[in-house]
């Protein structure tokens, strides 16, 4: 698996040193140039958080197509290597890049704390924070973003196996039916269940007008039982995406 | 001991064509065996199904006793017909890949077959000419001390002198206690190398044989012997 | 050593045949070593299980033997050689025999021409001979 990301990062090395540098110069331009043209705190805040979810999106894309070409590249399939290891080796990906990202937020969290930007929004109400659970907050919040991104991306790995076993037209708008079809059970699922409590990240962070910006902390006795029915939709998005690498995608 | 390689009553189709019909066959180590065929018969389907690339829709496949996969993939050495090093690979990091992933990968081969196929590990795989690349396709599948050997049209995209060189490498570097079957329907300039041979026409096998006893039966070459079994039907 | 082969016939037999003339021409000495299988399959390009097979029936007709740890080896004994001479030349004769007869000619007819090429060439041989002795 190890290996198999080993290859990966390889392989798109350029792009990922790339995107770092495209992400590092954005985040400086809206702190610098926000400065200049007299952008309040909370909108540089609020065009960071949207940075940060645009490179998330990308990574989750960039993994996921990353996936797809290996899952029908014949070298790659013709290494003895269960079907687990490919679907792991992609989860491992995106999970890494989101490390780093992360460190990155954090490194600006960081420098928002030591001029003290971080105490002023905090009091001026443009970030809210509700956390009730008892690790530390950035532990939490790292958990909390790296577990929805894994969540959605078990996701989207099942729907890039499925697409790529199909020999039709159109296999893009059938993967996007799928995923919205998928999204949409599981967030019902969620509200039936735990009412509206998901720890998905995208429905978890609420930019609610503009200017502000809630983190909410699940409490922690439904969150537990969240995370385990996630959990659940995970295994069983892996083990089906293991099997239709097995049986049906089409290798070239 | 069980044989390298055995297919029982295996059928497959794609979509509503059969690509392959009723295959049973054996092929014990030590051979080298021509699979011949025109162009669409099933020869290539045939041998990614021995790799474990596709699934039969019916019927059985066995490596030395083992279903296709992951064991199966571990014993044996498929050169498809199109590349399999990735774009962005040097010739290097083509079969540092083999190396990191197959444990009979035998670096001291593999350098013998550099030089001889004059390949340079600097080189950009994706750059290389046809026959270059061929050299290089060749010499991934041979880099390996596998029991079965798979190699799909080797010859195919090569001028004559080049293709001389390759069958030197194919009897030069293949392992004496396994097995190679090399699919091609480039019969006259090849069966000197063949122990036996398989005939496939529409997905159907026609014949296995020993090419001597063939010949020594028929007065004639394989591929003469190929020309009349085609035109018959 | 090359050959150029026929894919019409055995190769094995090519092969064979090969060998004899190279030990009947003196090339290959009484009790001198062949190559193995391997160098042989190498130099004529050829796939090793017909090589061994080759050498399998060498040694069933006696013209080769194999020394336990040391390789195979031609026949030392000189009336084998002599045998395998006589053979060559009785396919060869068998051959020509044959072509005469399609040509039309009767035994008799096959003798008379036969004697009058070898004294021809008889004559020729002898006369560069002279020369260079003078």
């Amino acid at each position: 698996m190890l290996k198999l990301l080993k290859y990966d990062v390889k392989r798109d090395m350029f792009m990922l040193i790339g995107g770092a540098i495209v992400l590092i110069v954005a985040l400086l331009v809206i702190e610098i140039g926000g400065r200049q043209i007299g952008l309040g705190l909370d909108g540089a805040a609020v065009l960071s958080l949207v940075t940060y979810t645009i490179f998330a999106l990308l990574i989750l894309m960039g993994a996921c197509n990353a996936f797809r070409l290996n899952i029908r590249s014949i070298g790659r399939r013709l290494i003895p290597l269960g079907s687990l290891q490919y679907v792991g080796a992609s989860l491992l990906y995106a999970l890494l890049l989101n490390a780093v990202m992360l460190v990155i937020g954090g490194l600006q969290i960081l420098y928002y704390d030591a001029n003290g930007t971080l105490e002023k929004l905090i009091q001026t109400g443009i970030v809210k924070i509700e956390w009730y659970s008892p690790l530390p907050l950035p532990i939490g919040i790292a958990f909390i973003l790296l577990w929805g991104s894994l969540f959605l991306q078990t996701m989207l790995l099942l729907v890039m196996s499925v697409m790529e076993s199909l020999n039709v037209k159109g296999r893009a708008l059938i993967a996007l039916g799928m995923v919205l079809v998928l999204s949409s059970l599981i967030s019902a699922a969620e509200n039936s269940f735990f009412g509206g409590l998901g720890s998905s990240p995208l429905t978890g962070f609420r930019a609610d007008n503009q200017s502000s910006i809630t983190m909410p902390g699940s409490e922690s006795a439904a969150g537990v039982s969240v995370y385990l029915f996630e959990l659940v939709v995970i295994v069983l998005f892996v083990w089906a995406t293991a099997r239709m690498i097995d049986r049906k995608v089409r290798i070239e | 001991m069980a044989p390298l390689l055995e297919f029982e009553s295996v059928n497959k189709t794609y979509g509503k064509k059969a690509a392959l019909r009723d295959i049973a066959l054996t092929i014990e180590p030590g051979r080298i065996v021509g699979l011949l065929g025109s162009n669409g018969s099933g020869k290539s389907t045939l041998l990614r199904l021995a790799a474990g690339l596709n699934r039969p829709d019916s019927g059985k496949i066995r490596v030395l006793g083992h279903e296709p996969g992951k064991a199966s993939k571990a014993l044996v050495s498929f050169m498809p017909d199109r590349p399999q090093f990735e774009k962005w690979m040097t010739v290097g990091e083509a079969l540092d890949f083999q190396r990191d992933f197959f444990a009979d990968y035998d670096p001291d081969k593999s350098k013998r077959m550099l030089e001889f196929m004059k390949l340079s590990r600097r080189d950009k795989a994706s750059t290389l000419s046809k026959g270059m690349q061929e050299r290089l396709q060749l010499t991934l599948a041979l880099s390996r001390r596998s029991s079965l050997y798979l190699l799909d049209e080797p010859i195919g995209g090569v001028d004559p002198v080049a293709r001389d060189h390759i069958l030197d490498a194919l009897v030069e570097f293949y392992e004496e206690d396994s097995s190679v079957i090399v699919s091609t329907h480039l019969i006259a300039d090849i069966e000197r190398i063949f122990d036996e041979v398989l005939m496939i026409r529409d997905g159907s096998l026609l014949l296995q044989r020993e090419v001597e006893q063939l010949r020594m039966e028929s007065g004639k070459s394989v591929d003469q012997l190929f020309k009349e079994v085609y035109a018959e039907c | 050593m090359t050959i150029e082969f026929d894919n019409n016939l055995p190769i094995y037999l090519q092969i064979m045949n090969y060998i004899k003339l190279q030990i009947v021409t003196g090339k290959l000495g009484p009790g001198e070593k062949i190559p193995s299988v391997r160098d042989l399959a190498a130099e004529l390009k050829i796939n090793p299980n017909t090589i061994q097979r080759t050498f399998q029936e060498l040694e069933r007709e006696g013209v080769a033997e194999s020394r336990r740890g040391l390789g195979r080896f031609v026949t030392s004994e000189d009336e084998k050689i002599m045998a395998i001479k006589k053979e060559m030349a009785a396919e060869l004769l068998e051959r020509f025999i044959g072509g005469m007869r399609e040509l039309g000619f009767d035994n008799d007819n096959i003798v008379k021409i036969v004697a009058e090429s070898v004294e021809e060439v008889r004559s020729e041989e002898g006369g560069s001979s002279r020369g260079t002795t003078a």
